[in-house]
């Protein structure tokens, strides 16, 4: 019942969130809290924060799936969920940030009709690269577990892919943490950015599975203890942020780290209420933290700054709760019994070792194409996303012998075949990039005008009179046989007889068959002509 | 199951009531279309109001003249410029020249109270702050698309077409001289094609001082087509034919003989503390060396 | 309505003019037949940014004295007598953000066939294909030519 209200609050919220995405898009950027030296606003701080929450799903199955924790069974497909919830969520917000949301596909990082290609130098590449990958790997995890409900034998494959899952997280949040520790920005640099950003992230991210698992009706005591531990672990980091950088921030502090400590009072702990609204301080604490980071500067708050919290939690719920809900009804509670129960047995090492080594010949591969296509960039440049193409390969292999096992033949080619269609599509779109866009309205192209500066001769000559008297100076026989007289073939003594003068006033007001071409050659390139034919006289045999 | 069936009703209701709303929201097509005017004096009276505003410059610190660009080392070209602080007073006269050749917009009320500007030149406690084209320019490191560019010729380059509008140069630009189009000025009314050359900006893309790159290129391709060794000789940024006191050289390092190279003789040049280790191009001048 | 009655009745007149041809102008026989270079009529494809198109007294130059005894001569001055001073025109497909100089290119002995295609397939209404990808291959030297700069910003502003 809880689930079915909080889905429809999550609805209701989307409403205000659609005008507010549509007020956002319509506006661009002018829309939020944003000036001429703060270019990243709300949406990238709402980002980091929304990745950081996803993180909690594959914090929940793959990381203590790995780590043979025994108690993540229990709130392992929700956090799933909440993962590729959240990580919807997320994806949305750099979307809105761009200043042209419909360029994006330029960040694909392959090359383009127009032979160009990403700079894989930059944080922005990496991180759209390793989001891709991680929600497509999250996707395939999901369908794994939830497979696994319908077909026992599918549990075997979870835990290989939580091996390719977990080195991944890490690599992300580290990618996003790059995004600003990379930069000459002096509140945003240091070293220990990723472990910051990863620590914030799995606290955050566990705030939200205690809420969720409270909504399934379950106490995880661990979380509880996690969450403290995780409290002090950012404490530590705040302390750091404060000595390099004297960065300060009392709420935070307040929120962050002294209400979780609530949680060493047994009997306020013993209430399921007094816990969700700790959690909830935790996640406004670290909500709180990434706007600080992102944004120092004190700009002023448009309504639509505060309309990404109800696009983010309007969304997250809806999708969240809707797909609890469908899950719910598709699989009752077997959920947490059957993959609890089932006995693993342990993959094949080889054919792991073989998934492995394609998804590292596959990296290796692009790699070797990128760098040989675009020589400028440095090949550190690309460990970035070196594991993250590995890790989508090799996902992708397990995957598909994982339903190739259960799944009959036809059906597995006939998906596969599916998705090869859909991203050959996606992806010759992407080759043909934009069409060239005017954006002015074309220049119309009709008669030269007279420059101001003048022409050279020789420039001139070719185009206005060799038709007739030959480029060198010869005659164009082939056209002028038609005519009568003959235009005289040029020489020393001729133009010595006739004169500067006189010449021309034949070039500027024609003579016999010859036009005037006064108003389209000016008098001083009239007179460095009469200078080019003569050396084209000196020149003739 | 009746409790669902409620439950969807409830929902589809509040969806289609949500998309009704949605459908009469403001239609930008109703909006009038302001009539665009190229009077001069309106772009005078927002300089004006720019300068107003106090921006701190920041400290100045030396540094080494110029030399070839560490990408490029073959190019012979590297241009910049050099701002004399001893005779420069602050006037002005450049941010309405440079806007003026390169077509830059002026921006309402509402983006001038929050300081959205888009004077490629701006005015930091009198002295006159653009793009420096870094030699080591960080903005086109963390660019994804490659729409901020190095140049061989020493300008740090900005392609409009490909730029998707991260605003990420913009973020890592430690002197904050990039300038992002937030409002549609042609929608608007408020820019005007002074200058026939240059194209005019879309909203959601980045712009900066482009060390009036048409002025080089045309200047370039005259020289190719003529069969001519280019060295930018003769060209003159806009803020520097504008100067009223020629504080403003503009010319290319590498040749001894521009204009630029003789300012320079002797003198101290310094640029702002934040860029100082990236290689700027465009340095100030004070005092003597 | 009066718009369109207008219209009806006026585009008639353009003449010379490209859509409404009067008289097709042959590329291939002022070219290819009389041996004229693309220069005497485009007059700035040798220097400028543009190659232009002729004036009607660019037309005329010849055209004023009987050239031919064919048939078709005298429809032809008729033609050109009411022609405009600018009989031909017609929009760049090269946007604002690009420059494109044929001075430059010709210069580099890049023949006017090389992007326009031949005379006869301009006459059939064949025009130089614009897109990047193919200046950028021709650039890299991938189509037979000595490589060039692939630099943005020589070409985007």
């Amino acid at each position: 019942m809880i689930l079915r209200i909080l889905f429809i609050v999550g609805l209701v919220l989307c409403v205000p969130a659609v005008f507010v995405l549509d007020h956002a898009l319509t506006v661009g950027p002018a829309s939020w809290a944003l000036d001429q030296t703060t270019f990243w606003g709300t949406p990238i701080a709402n980002f980091v924060f929304w990745i950081g929450l996803a993180h909690a799903g594959t914090f929940f199955s793959a990381m203590l799936l790995v780590l043979n924790v025994k108690w993540q069974k229990r709130i392992a497909f929700p956090a799933e969920i909440s993962t590729i919830a959240a990580l919807f969520v997320a994806a949305i917000f750099p979307l809105i940030h761009l200043g042209i949301p419909q360029r994006f596909y330029l960040m694909f990082p392959m090359g383009l009709f127009r032979h160009l290609y990403v700079n894989m130098e930059s944080p922005l590449v990496w991180d759209f690269i390793a989001i891709l990958v991680y929600l497509c790997l999250s996707i395939f995890f999901l369908l794994i577990h939830a497979g696994s409900l319908r077909f026992p034998s599918l549990v075997a494959f979870r835990r290989p892919l939580a091996w390719v899952l977990f080195p991944l997280v890490l690599w992300v949040h580290t990618i996003v943490s790059l995004d600003f520790a990379i930069t000459l920005i002096p509140t945003w640099q240091g070293a220990y950015f990723p472990i910051y950003f990863i620590v914030g992230a799995l606290f955050s991210g566990i705030a939200l599975v205690l809420i969720l698992s409270e909504l399934e009706g379950r106490r995880l005591r661990r979380l509880e203890d996690l969450l403290i531990a995780f409290s002090w672990g950012l404490l530590a980091l705040w302390i750091w942020e404060l000595m390099t950088k004297e960065i300060w921030c009392p709420e935070i502090l307040f929120f962050g780290f002294l209400v979780p400590q609530l949680l060493w009072i047994r009997p306020l702990r013993a209430i399921p209420t007094i816990r969700v609204v700790i959690a909830m301080s935790v996640i406004f604490a670290l909500w709180w933290e990434r706007i600080k980071l992102v944004m120092p500067s004190d700009s002023e708050w448009t309504p639509v700054d505060y309309g990404w919290i109800a696009l983010g939690w309007g969304g997250f719920m809806a999708i969240y709760f809707g797909l609890r809900l469908v899950t719910k009804r598709i699989f009752s509670d077997r959920i947490d019994t059957i993959s609890t129960e089932v006995s693993v047995e342990p993959f094949p090492k080889k054919r792991m070792a073989l998934y492995w080594g394609a998804g590292f010949s596959a990296a290796l591969l692009f790699v070797a194409w990128f760098i040989l296509r675009v020589p400028t960039v440095p090949w550190v440049r690309m460990v970035p996303v070196f594991f993250p193409l590995m890790a989508l390969v090799t996902g992708f292999l397990i995957v598909v012998d994982a339903f190739s096992r259960v799944l009959n033949r036809r059906v597995l080619f006939g998906l596969l075949g599916g998705l090869g269609i859909i991203l050959g599509i996606f992806g010759g779109l992407i080759y043909q990039g934009g069409k060239t866009t005017f954006d002015e309205s074309p220049t119309i192209i009709t008669t030269e005008k007279m420059p101001a500066i003048p022409r050279p001769a020789e420039v001139i000559w070719k185009s206005r009179c060799a038709s007739c008297h030959g480029e060198d100076g010869h005659l164009n026989r082939k056209f002028v046989h038609e005519f009568y007289p003959l235009p005289r073939d040029i020489s020393v003594s001729r133009f010595d007889s006739l004169g500067v003068d006189s010449l021309s006033k034949v070039i500027l007001d024609g003579r016999a068959f010859m036009g005037a071409y006064r108003g389209r050659i000016s008098e001083s390139e009239a007179h460095s002509l009469i200078e080019y034919m003569r050396t084209l006289a000196k020149e003739a045999p | 199951m009746d409790q669902s069936r409620r439950n969807f009703l409830k929902v589809a209701s509040l969806v289609l009531g949500g998309l009704a709303l949605w459908g009469c929201r403001r239609d930008k097509n109703f909006a009038p279309t302001p009539k665009a005017s190229s009077d001069i004096s309106l772009w005078k009276i927002e300089i004006k109001q720019a300068m107003q505003r106090n921006i701190s410059l920041g400290d100045l610190v030396p540094i080494k003249i110029p030399g070839p660009l560490l990408k490029f080392s073959k190019e012979i070209n590297r241009f910049g410029m050099s701002i004399d602080l001893d005779i420069c007073n602050g006037c002005g006269e450049c941010i309405l020249a440079c806007m003026l050749e390169n077509n830059i917009p002026r921006v309402n009320d509402n983006e001038a109270q929050k300081g959205r500007f888009m004077h490629w030149i701006e005015m930091r406690e009198g002295v006159p702050v653009m793009c420096s084209h870094c030699g080591d320019a960080p903005c086109e490191k963390v660019c994804p698309t490659g729409a901020a560019v190095a140049s061989p010729d020493g300008m740090s380059a900005m392609i409009y077409p490909r730029c998707i509008g991260s605003r990420y140069c913009g973020a890592n630009c430690p002197s904050k001289t990039r300038k992002f189009n937030y409002t549609d000025a042609r929608a608007e009314g408020l820019s005007a094609k002074f200058n026939p050359e240059v194209p005019l900006r879309n909203r959601g893309v980045m712009e900066k001082c482009s060390l009036c790159v048409q002025r080089l290129q045309n200047d370039r391709l005259l020289a190719k087509t003529l069969g001519k060794e280019w060295r930018g000789m003769g060209v003159q940024s806009a803020c520097a034919m504008a100067c009223p006191k020629k504080a403003i050289v503009f010319g290319n390092w590498l040749d001894s003989e521009s204009p630029l190279s003789q300012a320079v003789r002797g003198r101290g040049v310094y640029t702002l503390r934040s860029i100082a280790g990236l290689d700027p191009s465009v340095v100030y001048l004070v005092g003597r060396a | 309505m009066a718009l369109i009655v207008a219209d009806l009745l006026f585009s008639t007149e353009e003449g010379l003019a490209s859509k409404n041809k009067a008289i097709a102008f042959s590329h291939e026989l002022h070219g290819a037949n009389i041996g004229l270079d693309c220069t005497h009529c485009h007059t700035g494809a040798r220097l400028g940014y543009k190659a232009h198109f002729p004036s009607k007294q660019d037309c005329l130059d010849c055209h004023r004295i009987p050239l031919t005894d064919s048939a078709g001569i005298p429809k032809l001055d008729s033609a050109l007598q009411k022609a405009k001073a600018m009989p031909w025109q017609t929009e760049s497909r090269i946007p604002a953000y690009v420059i494109f100089h044929h001075g430059v290119h010709a210069k580099a002995n890049i023949s006017c066939e090389t992007c326009h295609g031949s005379l006869a397939e301009i006459d059939r209404g064949k025009r130089a294909s614009v897109k990047m990808g193919e200046c950028l291959a021709c650039h890299r030297g991938e189509k037979g030519f000595a490589p060039s700069a692939t630099d943005c910003a020589r070409c985007h502003r």
